[in-house]
């Protein structure tokens, strides 16, 4: 390589390490600023907002800790988290092995009409839901929420694994019927096991989802003991405006869990995707 | 007639058809079984519709019913188009409009941005593992917690503004989420900043099931690094690519609610108001149930028409690839 | 055409199913005239010093449970025990009552309990603010009159039931009182050259007082305007003192007259010259308005509009004699101008509420002597009750504010406009103020077309503003 190319490929290099390394540090400041926050008091915070803390002050866990009930509302959040999902992936594979796999009538219009629910933002049907909710007696429940939620989820994860079960090969499931496999074995033997990456994407997508959420959480566990987590750092934030390493560090606590999920899931997932679960 | 105990019709000559679509059963059928075909589809869709009409069902008709109504003296009236009309001339609204289609216009830059680092990625440049975790984990976080730190950052006394200060760029240590100006690409800003390592991932594990040997002919032919990108690896990624765009697209028009509300709550001055908002201020704060109701069926309408035009660009493409 | 044909049909079956299951609202249950016919029970009431209100429950077997959704914490820190304690004693002397307190957050206190009333479910008590936003529920159905629930001779007792009534009823109670003083730094006072017993009292002082406050380097009144909330607080506090009735302003919602008029626009200008004296933070637009008012606790700003609730804590940390308070500086000469904005905080019952008499029962408590006193010593705030013990007030500060209660109160305005102005004029419009966006002649405009576009939206609402503004 002559000296010119040289250079020209050290460039590149450069390029493309420093762009990534930049946006390494962009993705992973508000990480770090929550977690060096967390660890100072408020006037060490007001005095160096972004170097290290001069020691590890615990006492903002007390105060996030202490008026939170926090295992309370980190038990409601996973409740609804394994209900919603697991229903919602239940219904959603059946529904799929239908749209993929079977003839019927209507079946594209009722596909479209699914998928357009995708973009319904739930801020819309607050009200109205809420309306229904109260007259099946559903509020402040936990089957009530987590309906809501499978019915979010459904029209995202029908589309995911519709077009999964479309990619496996014909033949394997013909192969299957000259077995004498019917519908609902082919569903359970066949399409179900090779379809386990896209089942852990979904799940993986759909849990983030629905441990994030807010809204629909706020107005329909408004009960005390039915808080979910989310909604407690809301409310923290209006307890602890000023205090800000106080509110960093709930924010904290709150992260704390998906953070070591993901890192020690990332092979699931990454894999899931990779596995062309997406075409 | 044959018997159900033969072999499949694929070796049975008395079958005029072979393997149906769908993989059912040879001809003919007794008229029992033709029931069941027609009825099983139904039965493994009966759950998700009961979901989805429970959920999605009474809440839509009523918006759409409410959205022609308006109280008048305790009773709810039929208006007809006069919710409609008065969301045109609402200040406020046309804003939030605004502000969504702005939203908008930013996906092309995030799906850019996500392309070249999964490109960057893909071309295994050092550490390329650890930094698919690192930009992968902002998507995990909750928006509650992100914007909840973003805008102790954004203030103006705040982290971002103190770094400035200290490196000499005085000038651009700005009032980000307090000036009209800036604070709706400030949001713009932590929308992409979230968004993007879903796309990065997205893009290179497709990027990895292309085979080697396309970028290695190319490279063999004397292709250059922008070459390479715009003849494989766009083609290549293509429906990916459409997919990302429209997720988010809707992302921008649908699901931004989260992210107002914790930075801006709208504001300053209505500069970062946005449609759902708008919806949440008309319906909760103000009483405004019928308004709110109109502005739900239009914010529906418009994404609705985006994501029915993606699917029959699908159609199109997928009834071409099936073969 | 078979597509379409299908598609439609699968709309129609989903939309008479979906009708099947809309039942019409019930009716607002305006039943409330079975209980006067319990009247006889409620006579007792006057004699009520230290008795229980055991006596109200109808039949003592029958398990009666209430919950109440309230807000005050925040703003009275304290709160939370009180209502502990009252809630413990109220359920000991009536042992069939249950009653399950649910402290909302600010965001969530009005959302929730729209969704409630949507469903005609939810609690019995709620918590309001005063004027419209109690009555704007009120309106909605959601709320009983209290006529028949507490008696006239003990009601007249509460302090500021005027912003509770409407259409010559009574739609809820007092609970506590909470004020606006403009709150300052004696210290910083002098440091800057000013007299501390004398403060500004015109706008000219004001505005010296800024130049001299700036000159030691220290922001002379602080706030925070990222939440909209504060935007609200300077316009009741400035835009009162070109006019002598807050009925003014219910006039000028229903049109009879306008807020680009002289004496409603003049505020905005007022506010400017504020602003391009250097009074304000450089960073009141990315503030919320807590952060703008601990400013002050931290020493950083020598005046803030405070909130009387708040001084107790404030104390707490830096002690009393770091603070002082004043009247606001005045600029116009209508009669509000020297009257010390308070307000009382309160709480109604629910139309849909099953137990309206326990609820009653509850709130008459919570108005009994021992409660009263112990809200104050717990809180140090006011209860809305002229029974309080006034005794018990030792701090002149203190004192001093409970004299302007006394003897200069007077409305707050934001609680006599529809919310949709406070917000979109009032929030929005001081946001642009300090941002330099628009001026205060076009936020005077701005004023006039929100509250134009909310009478045609709200024929309802309008007609009953009209009826609250006679």
């Amino acid at each position: 390589m002559s000296a010119g190319a040289r250079i020209q490929r050290g460039i590149a290099i450069l390029v493309r390490q420093g762009s990534v390394i930049l946006a390494t540090i962009i993705s992973l400041f508000p990480v770090y600023f929550m977690l060096v926050s967390s660890f100072k008091t408020k006037s060490e915070y007001i005095q160096n907002k972004w170097g290290l803390p001069s020691s590890l002050y615990l006492n903002n866990f007390n105060t996030a800790l202490a008026g939170e009930k926090f295992f309370i509302r980190f038990a409601n959040s996973a409740i609804l988290t394994v209900l919603s999902v697991g229903v919602s992936l239940v219904i959603a594979c059946l529904a799929a092995y239908a749209f993929a796999r079977m003839e019927f009538s209507g079946k594209d219009t009722l596909f479209n009409l699914v998928l357009s629910l995708m973009v319904v933002p739930p801020v819309v049907m607050v009200v109205p839901l809420f309306v229904s909710m109260v007259r099946w007696g559903l509020v402040n429940t936990y089957q009530g929420t987590s309906i809501i939620y499978i019915g979010l989820l459904l029209p995202f994860s029908v589309y995911m694994m519709t077009n999964f079960f479309r990619t496996i090969p014909r033949e394997i499931i013909e192969a299957s019927r000259i077995d004498g496999c019917t519908n609902l074995g082919v569903f359970w033997r066949i399409m179900m096991p090779l379809s386990a990456p896209a089942v852990i994407t979904l799940v993986v997508v759909n849990a983030l989802w629905v441990w994030n959420e807010l809204l629909i959480a706020l107005i329909f566990m408004q009960k005390d003991s039915m808080k979910t987590l989310m909604v407690g750092i809301a409310a923290m934030r209006s307890r602890n405006y000023v205090d800000i390493p106080a509110t960093m560090a709930g924010l904290l606590i709150a992260t704390i869990p998906i953070v070591i999920v993901y890192l020690f899931g990332q092979r699931y997932f990454i894999r899931g995707l990779t596995g062309g679960a997406v075409k | 007639m044959p018997s159900r105990t033969s072999k499949s019709g694929l070796n049975n000559p008395d079958n005029s058809l072979t393997i149906r679509k769908g993989g059912g059963l040879p001809l003919p059928y007794r008229p029992r079984k033709k029931f069941w075909r027609k009825l099983e589809p139904w039965l493994y869709l009966a759950p998700m519709l009961i979901a989805i009409l429970f959920v999605f069902g009474y809440p839509l008709v009523s918006l759409i019913i409410l959205s022609f109504q308006r109280r008048l003296s305790g009773v709810n009236t039929f208006v007809g188009l006069t919710n409609y009309k008065a969301l045109f001339k609402d200040d406020v609204f046309l804003q939030a409009v605004k502000n969504n289609l702005m939203l908008v216009i930013t996906v092309p830059i995030m799906v850019l941005i996500a392309l070249i680092l999964a490109v960057f990625l893909f071309e295994r440049i050092r550490g390329w593992q650890l930094y698919r975790t690192t930009l992968f984990l902002p998507y995990l976080l909750p928006i509650t917690v992100v914007g909840l730190i973003f805008s102790y950052i954004f203030q103006l006394s705040g982290v971002l503004n103190e770094f400035l200060n200290l490196i000499g760029l005085n000038f651009l240590a700005l009032d980000w989420l307090g000036s009209t100006r800036y604070a709706l690409p400030t949001l713009m800003f932590v929308i992409i900043w979230k968004e993007v390592g879903f796309g990065v991932v997205l893009f290179l594990a497709r990027l990895m099931s292309v085979e080697e040997e396309l970028f290695d002919a190319a490279k063999i032919d004397g292709a250059n690094w922008w070459q390479l990108q715009w003849n494989i690896t766009v083609p290549q990624l293509a429906t990916v690519i459409e997919f990302f765009t429209v997720v988010s697209v809707i992302t921008m028009l649908s699901w931004v609610f989260n992210y107002v509300f914790v930075m801006t709550g709208g504001g300053p001055g209505n500069s970062t108001m946005v449609t759902e908002l708008f919806v949440y201020l008309m319906g909760f704060r103000y009483n405004q149930m019928n308004i709110a109701s109109a502005v739900s069926v239009l914010l529906l309408l418009v994404t609705g028409f985006f994501i029915f035009l993606e699917l029959r660009l699908r159609a199109g493409t997928s009834a071409a690839e099936v073969s | 055409m078979k597509k379409t044909f299908q598609f439609l049909s699968l709309l129609i079956v989903i939309s008479l199913l979906a009708a099947c299951a809309t039942p019409t609202p019930p009716p607002p249950a305006a039943t409330e005239a079975p209980a006067a016919t319990e009247a006889p029970v409620t006579t007792e009431a006057p004699v009520m010093t230290e008795a229980p209100i055991a006596t109200e429950a109808p039949a003592a077997a029958e398990p009666v449970k209430l919950v109440i959704w309230w807000w005050g914490e925040q703003e009275a820190p304290g709160a939370q025990k009180w209502m502990d304690e009252t809630i413990a004693k109220f359920q000991e002397a009536n042992p069939n009552v249950t009653i399950e307190a649910v402290l909302q957050s600010t965001d969530t206190l009005i959302p929730a309990f729209k969704s409630a009333a949507a469903a005609q479910e939810g609690p019995d008590i709620q918590y309001f603010w005063g004027g419209v936003w109690t009555l704007e529920d009120a309106w909605a159905g959601s709320l009983v009159p209290l006529e028949d629930l507490i008696p006239q001779d003990e009601l007249k007792h509460y302090i500021n039931n005027f912003e509770r009534t409407w259409d010559g009823k009574q739609w809820g109670t007092g609970w506590y009182l909470s004020g606006n003083p403009m709150v300052f730094n004696p210290d910083l006072f002098t440091q800057a050259g000013l007299d501390p017993a004398n403060p500004p009292k015109t706008w000219d002082e004001l505005k010296d007082a800024c130049t001299k406050l700036n000159g030691i380097g220290v922001t002379p009144i602080a706030g925070g305007l990222k939440d909209g909330w504060f935007g609200g607080w300077l316009f009741s506090i400035l835009a009162r003192q070109t006019h002598d009735t807050e009925k003014d302003f219910m006039a000028a919602s229903v049109g009879q007259m306008k807020f680009t008029d002289p004496n409603f626009a003049e505020w905005w200008s007022r506010l400017n010259e504020l602003k391009e004296a250097g009074c304000w933070n450089k960073d009141i637009n990315s503030l919320d308005y807590q952060q703008g008012q601990d400013m002050f606790v931290q020493g950083k700003a020598a005046m803030i509009f405070g909130n009387d609730t708040f001084l107790k804590g404030w104390a707490d940390t830096i002690g009393w004699d770091k603070m002082d308070v004043m009247m606001v500086p005045k600029y116009g000469t209508g009669k509000l101008a020297d009257t010390y904005i308070v307000t009382a905080q309160g709480m109604g019952i629910t139309s849909w509420s099953k137990y309206p008499k326990e609820a009653a029962a509850f709130l008459m408590f919570m108005h009994t002597p021992d409660r009263l006193n112990a809200w104050f010593q717990d809180t140090g705030v006011f209860p809305a009750d002229d029974r309080f013990d006034t005794n018990l007030i030792t701090q002149p500060i203190m004192k001093k504010i409970f004299g302007w209660d006394t003897s200069a109160a007077g409305a707050n305005l934001e609680n006599f406009i529809p919310s949709m102005l406070d917000e979109q004029s009032n929030f929005a419009g001081v946001q642009l103020l300090f941002a330099g966006d628009k001026t205060p002649e076009e936020l005077a405009a701005l004023a006039e077309e929100v509250i134009a576009k909310w009478r045609e939206q709200n024929p309802d609402a309008l007609k009953n503003f009209e009826i609250w503004a006679k």
